[in-house]
């Protein structure tokens, strides 16, 4: 089961993302970043890619979800630092 | 993960609970065992298969002296709590450094957090002491790892056995060893099911990543 205060920390980032769209360019950059420095399995920088052309609130249910598919995006989340 | 987040993590773990300790005056024993993928970073520091450096998160399991379970659990929990909220997802060292814990530790304590792991797995785990007589971070042999990650049985579990037997960091006799010894501790399902992933595991051509 997803823990409440990573639910919380989830929610918060993407309620920033959903008040000024712009921020999600972070998040992308984050991507660009680990793919250009080889420290994220180019299987899960497609898998993000693909995620990212998706609307922003089904990226955050994605990311919300309690199964197997939610873990690795944790796991793998390109949604950091985000002021 | 990278081995100098690593050495980072160990160092904030370290000095958190301390200070906890110190607080409430808690000198019964505390152990930091750790047991996701990205274990394989105590015992290969300059692993070359990226895939093995897949994830961001560090899995651990805090584990107290029954004593503090009995006596403590206000202050256990709150030892808990405050891993996940400065270390974990979404914390201020995720944002710097690109990585979190990942604390499963459970704070009921109702069940033995260790029930369907591998007989015998702490006489085959690295222990490290710290600079606190009481508190040790303990590392399960890469071994036990692959057990537990099969017994989970997911998709990304079963893919990381394979590359930990394709590179030759797992050993065949040790395994079937740990699984023969395991039989009456876990699962009978979940066991047959390890045994014969172990099997499938090393009919594949073989090439070492460390």
């Amino acid at each position: 089961m997803i823990k409440p205060i990573i639910k919380t920390r989830i929610e918060e980032t993407f309620a920033k993302i959903e008040a000024d769209n712009f921020l999600i360019e972070i998040a992308k950059e984050n991507l660009l970043r680990f793919k250009d420095t080889h420290t994220l399995h180019p299987k899960y920088v497609a898998m993000w890619e693909d995620i990212l052309k998706k609307p922003i609130a089904e990226i955050k249910a994605l990311l919300l979800e309690d199964s197997e598919y939610g873990e690795v995006l944790r796991g793998t989340s390109i949604f950091i630092r985000i002021p | 993960m990278k081995p100098e987040q690593l050495d980072l993590m160990l160092v904030k773990l370290e000095t958190a609970i301390n200070v906890h300790c110190d607080r409430y005056n808690l000198s019964e024993s505390i152990d930091v065992v750790f047991l996701g993928s990205q274990s394989i970073l105590f015992y290969y520091r300059n692993i070359a298969n990226e895939f093995l450096l897949q994830s961001y998160e560090m899995d651990l399991i805090l584990s107290f002296s029954p004593e503090l379970v009995k006596n403590h659990k206000k202050e256990i929990t709150e030892i808990s709590n405050s891993i996940d909220f400065a270390y974990g997802y979404g914390s201020v060292l995720h944002d710097e450094e690109e990585f979190y814990i990942d604390n499963m530790t459970d704070i009921d304590f109702k069940v033995s957090q260790f029930k369907n792991w591998p007989k015998e797995w702490m006489s085959r785990a690295l222990i490290k002491q710290t600079s606190n007589r009481n508190l040790r971070f303990i590392c399960l042999n890469i071994h036990d790892v692959a057990i537990l990650k099969l017994i989970a049985g997911r998709e990304k579990d079963y893919e990381y056995v394979e590359t930990l037997i394709r590179g030759g960091v797992l050993k065949k006799k040790l395994l079937n060893k740990i699984i023969n010894e395991s039989v009456h501790h876990i699962d009978l399902v979940k066991i047959e099911r390890v045994r014969n992933k172990v099997k499938q595991g090393f009919f594949m051509p073989q090439k070492k990543i460390y």
